[in-house]
This record gives C-alpha cells, structure tokens and sequence, in this order.
C-alpha cells in the first residue's frame, strides 16, 4: 500500500533511535524534547526527508514522554509539560506505587498520542485544502493571528507581543530576497557585516543556540547541582499494574487527549498549558476531587494523556498552515528547510509521500515509546541518574556540531548559535518570552512579503479589511485574542481597598 | 469616507521597499517600548526608589564561577576548533581536539567533587564522546566538521 510505502528497517531504526534519545533528554531535568530536536536536527542532514521526520518525531514523542520518569520518581518534572504529574505521580512513588504510576503514565501518553494522531490525520488536510484558497491578504492576517494568539497566551501579554515583534524584527536582518519578490537590498545592518549576514541570522543556529546552548548557561547560572536524589532510584513493586483502570478512566482519556491536541493547534502554547488545562478539568469533573493531588491515578492520565496529545495537534497548524503549533514544531520547521520543502496549504497535496511518512512517523514513534517505556521501564528510571557534568558538555559539543554543519562549514553560524544562546539566558530576565520570539523569527520573512506585496497590489491598506468575508472572520479572532489578553490582564489585577 | 480611504492608500517604492516593513516594525517597537516603559518601566523605578523591590539578577545565588567560566571556555572552545581546524582542513581533527579538551575542562568546571572516580569519568567522557561523535558525524554521515 501506498500509505505504509515510507515504512521501511531504516525508518524503524531511526524512529527506535529517535525515541530512545528522546526519552533521555525529556527524562533529564532542564532538558527538553525542543532541545533534543534542536540539538540532534543537523544529523539529519545527510538523510531524506522521510527518514529525517523518522528521527524527529521519534525524538519529539520521545521527549515529551520522557519527562514522566522525574516527576513519578523524585517529583521534579523532566519537562515543563510533566509539572502535573507530579502531583499524583510523585505521591504514587511515596506509596510504593512508583511502577504502577509509571505504567499507567506509559499507557496515557500512548493514547494520548494516537487521539491527536488521528485529530492530526481528519484534520490537516481538510484545514490544508481550506487554506489554499488564502491570497497573501489571509495568510498575513493568519500571521497576525498567530502571533496575537501566543501573545496572549504568554504570561504577560505585552511583552509576549513584544517578543514576537522583536523575532519578526531578527528575521529581517539581510537581503529582501529577489525570490520572494524583493529588490535585493540589504537592510538592518552594518555594512562591513554584508558578507556574513547578506542571508540573515540562519534559522538553524538560532534555535539552537535559543534551546540548547541557552539550557546550558541557565545550569551553570545554578551551579550544575547535583540533586542528592538522582544519585540513586529504587522502583518499588507495590501494588500491580493492571489495564482495567482505564476502562473507569475513558472519558477522563478522551478529553485530556482533545485537550492536549487543542491546545497544541494553538501555536506557541506549550505542553504545560495543556497538562495544566487537562488536569483542572479533571478535578472539576471527578467524582471524587479530593483525591486528586493525593495519588490518584486520574491525575497522572489527566496529565500524561494531555501532554502527548500536544504532539499532533500541533502538527495541524504546521503542515496545513506552515504555522508551528509549539516550540518543537518550530524547530521541525528546521528540518524542512534543510531539505528545501516549505511547509504550507500546499505541502499535504504536493508532498502525499512525506504526508504519509509524518503519519506513520508518529504513529510508528508512539508505539516504540510505549514499547521501550512500558518493558524496560526500569532501565529507563535509571536515566535521571545520568550526571550533568558528563551530559552538558556534549550537548554543547553536539550544538557546535550542528551550528557548523548546517551550512556546509559556516564559522559564523557556530557564533550565531552562541550568541543567541547568551541572548535566550538573558532574554527571560528582562521579562522577553523565547516562544513568541521564535514564531515572530519563523514567520517574520512571510509576513513582510504578504504584506509588502498586497499593499504593491492593491494599494491601500483597506483591502485586509475587505478582500474577503475569511479576512472579515480572522479580523474577528484576532479581537477575540486581544480581548482574551485584556481580560486575563484585568483579572490578574489586584482588587483596590 | 473619502478622507480615510485616502488616508489608507499607500504607494511602495520599489527601490526603497526593503526598508518599507522594517520602518513599521520599528515604528511598532517605539510604540510597545513606550506602553511598556509606562506599564512596568515606571513603577518598578518608583518601588526600587522607596525600597519596595529590588533588581536582581536571578532568583537565588548565581553561580559566577561557572557561568563565567562556561562562557569563557565555549568562546576559546569555538576559536580553538577553528584553529586547529585550519592545520588539517575539513578531516574534523579541530573539532575532534578542540572538543576534547573542551569536555575536560567543562566537566571539571561543572562537577562538585574531584575524587579519583569523578576524575576518571571526567577523563573518560573527554576522550570517547568526541570520538563517538567525530566518527559518527564526520566518518559515517560525512558532514562536514573543522
């Protein structure tokens, strides 16, 4: 069958390897499936597309998996997107139900998983076909709507508007590329920096230096400390894993995993929205809500089911969209360009074999996860034993790599990598949010095209608003996100008196 | 009607429209900097002025030595590779030596105890984990290193 033609030993392998280094990296406290993607995406540039999406996405549901280990074990989230298993996961582990916690966790992110890959596969194409007929008009309102959306999303939503506008700013440095209907020129630059930076920053380098080399100097901010109960990890039998807990647990599944795909169509919200979400919605509608945070199973299939289920949700934006749905996404979009495919309304039609290969990818990535986790699981527990001391230095090392190769032997790239790393460790001191930043550095060049080029059309800047009844009703969404954003900022004030 | 129909019409000039949506991204920037300076800007300046806040660095203590000392050892890691690089072009040996000497002493840097075992695995990490990396990246994906 067509469908199943992608599939081959090498895609197995890489997908098997790609979940294995992800689990690593998301069982490993500071560290993160966007980081495992950013730091292992140069390797795949010696491999086909279809073979390179094996390895990411294997790293991506590795990585999100992964970061159940921690928190069910020593109550330190692996990822940002497991905080909430901690709260039933952890107390599971002070009961002598470590195993159990961590099966029934297994089990969630599995389906977890298979819910927004079958949301992934309805949806994408039928949102693809949709968006095809956007003119540059619709796909820079998209752009806007993106953009505001993560914004108010953010912890503070002007300095999440200010963050994406900053990357949308970053990604103009260089040449208004004669390709996409510029006049060559150079701009936002000094000119002895022509020859370095006539393509601009190299998107590679920076969300590396953003994930990766940033996670390093954070580490070292604290000390590289060595938490006294990682030095050993004892999985106690305690009471049996058994299925038939999620027979009482269905609608808790399918929610938390429409939770987490929803969410994760939202671009630039992460995992720990849609665990947190999920968990809440939990707690509102269980029978029994005081047991929540105590140790009750629920909570872990709450949190778990959620989080995998970010993994295809927020594919839909990217590949109907050419919008990333999270950080990691973003970092996919990488992965794309590397190979010259530009991802878009157009890519599902043009692209059915690489379509196919992203499906069986993540189909394929889900169950080696739970293959991996679920049977070896106490080998996998011992990974949060790893010593930063022996891990940092070769994230650093595969970072440098990476930044090199990326261009074929691109000095500058290794430095491009290194500054924005010191810039993502102190960006978030002075209040500017990394993920609103990477969307406005990913999209920036877009938008000034279909921006520029429908003001060159038309001539006036009254055609956003009247092109088309789709402009009308994205106009709508984008109020609605300012108005959420103005809200939530209302709500957050203190009460006067 | 007429006036903001005029005032909405805008004409590029094509030798001039690599600058065009730069202009209003900066533009757009002054604006968010002002409301910012507004919303946030001046009242932390008035609660650092009577003492009710302060401007810190980071939460808890920072780690100076290892900071810096990263910082420092990635810089000369970066110039070094590209060094020893140029004594034996595109074989990777700059990256293979340069990484080496970079995992020594950044695992030295990043440990807290330096007993004979740490000291071992320290050594050991140096020397294999370039190595692995130098024959999988250069030798079995032929990707490029210095």
């Amino acid at each position: 069958m067509d469908f199943f033609s992608a599939l081959d030993l090498s895609f197995l392998a890489l997908s098997t390897v790609g979940v294995l280094i992800g689990i690593i990296f998301g069982a490993i406290p500071g560290m993160t499936a966007t980081m495992a993607v950013a730091v292992c995406l140069p390797l795949t540039y010696a491999l086909d597309l279809n073979h390179s999406l094996a390895l990411l996405l294997g790293l991506y549901v590795g990585g999100i998996s992964g970061g159940l280990v921690p928190a069910i074990l020593l109550n330190i989230p692996g990822t940002p997107s497991s905080i909430t298993t901690t709260f039933d996961g952890y107390p599971m582990t002070l009961k002598g139900e470590g195993e159990r916690a961590l099966k029934i966790g297994i089990v969630a992110s599995l389906l977890g998983g298979l819910i927004s890959l079958l949301v992934l596969f309805l949806f994408a194409p039928a949102l693809a076909d949709f968006a095809i007929k956007f003119s540059y008009i619709e796909k820079f309102l998209i752009i806007l709507l993106a953009l505001t959306v993560i914004a108010s999303l953010s912890s503070n939503t002007l300095l999440g508007i200010f963050s994406g506008v900053l990357g949308v700013w970053l990604s103009l440095v260089g040449t208004y590329d004669v390709s996409s209907g510029g006049n060559g020129e150079t701009r936002l630059m000094f000119t002895f920096m022509e020859s370095y930076l006539s393509d601009g920053f190299s998107l590679l380098p920076v969300l590396i230096g953003l994930f990766g080399i940033a996670t390093v100097l954070e580490e070292a901010e604290k000390g590289v400390l060595e938490d006294a109960s990682t030095k050993s990890v004892h999985l106690a039998k305690g009471a049996p894993f058994s299925i038939s807990i999620f027979a009482k647990q269905k609608i808790n599944v399918l929610r938390s995993g429409l939770i987490g795909t929803f969410v994760g169509i939202l671009p630039g919200v992460g995992g720990s929205a849609a665990s947190i979400l999920a968990y809440a919605q939990e707690k509102n509608f269980s029978a029994d809500p005081s047991e929540l945070g105590k140790g009750a199973p629920a909570g872990v299939i709450a949190s778990e089911t959620s989080n995998n289920g970010l993994t295809g949700g927020a594919l839909v934006p990217l590949l109907s969209l050419g919008i990333p749905g999270d950080s990691t996404t973003a970092v996919l979009i990488g992965a794309f360009t590397l190979q010259g495919v530009q991802v878009g309304p157009l890519f599902i039609g043009e692209n059915p074999g690489t379509w196919h290969a992203i499906v069986l990818g993540l189909l394929v990535a889900n169950i080696v996860m739970f293959a991996i986790m679920f049977f070896a699981i106490r080998y996998i527990a011992m990974v949060v034993t790893v010593p930063k001391f022996v891990l940092y230095p070769i994230i650093v090392m595969m970072c440098v790599a990476g930044s090199y190769a990326i261009n074929s032997g691109v000095m500058f790239d290794v430095w491009t990598m290194l500054l924005f790393g010191v810039f993502g460790y102190l960006a978030p001191k002075i209040g500017i949010e990394i993920a609103p930043l990477v969307i406005g550095f990913i999209l920036g060049q877009s938008a000034e095209v279909y921006f520029v080029k429908s003001l060159e059309s038309y001539g006036t800047l009254s055609i956003f608003f009247t092109k088309s009844p789709i402009a009308i009703v994205l106009w709508v969404l984008i109020a609605i996100s300012v108005g959420f954003s103005i809200y939530q900022g209302m709500r957050k004030k203190p009460v006067a008196g | 009607m007429e006036l903001v129909s005029e005032l909405m019409k805008v004409q590029i000039d094509f030798a001039q429209s690599h600058l065009f949506f730069p202009y209003l991204i900066q533009w757009l920037f002054v604006l968010l900097l002002a409301m910012i300076g507004y919303s946030y800007g001046i009242p932390l300046v008035r609660d650092i002025a009577v003492g009710r806040r302060s401007l810190e660095f980071a939460e808890g203590r920072v780690d100076v030595m290892r900071l810096v000392g990263a910082l420092i050892l990635t810089v000369s890691y970066i110039f070094g590779m590209e060094q020893f690089g140029a004594f034996f072009p595109n074989r990777g040996y700059g990256f293979l030596i340069a990484s080496a000497i970079y995992i020594l002493f950044l695992g030295l840097l990043f440990s807290h105890d330096f007993g004979s075992r740490r000291l071992s695995i320290i050594l050991v990490n140096a020397l294999v984990a370039p190595t692995v990396a130098w024959f999988v990246l250069a030798r079995l994906f032929r990707i490029t290193l210095p």
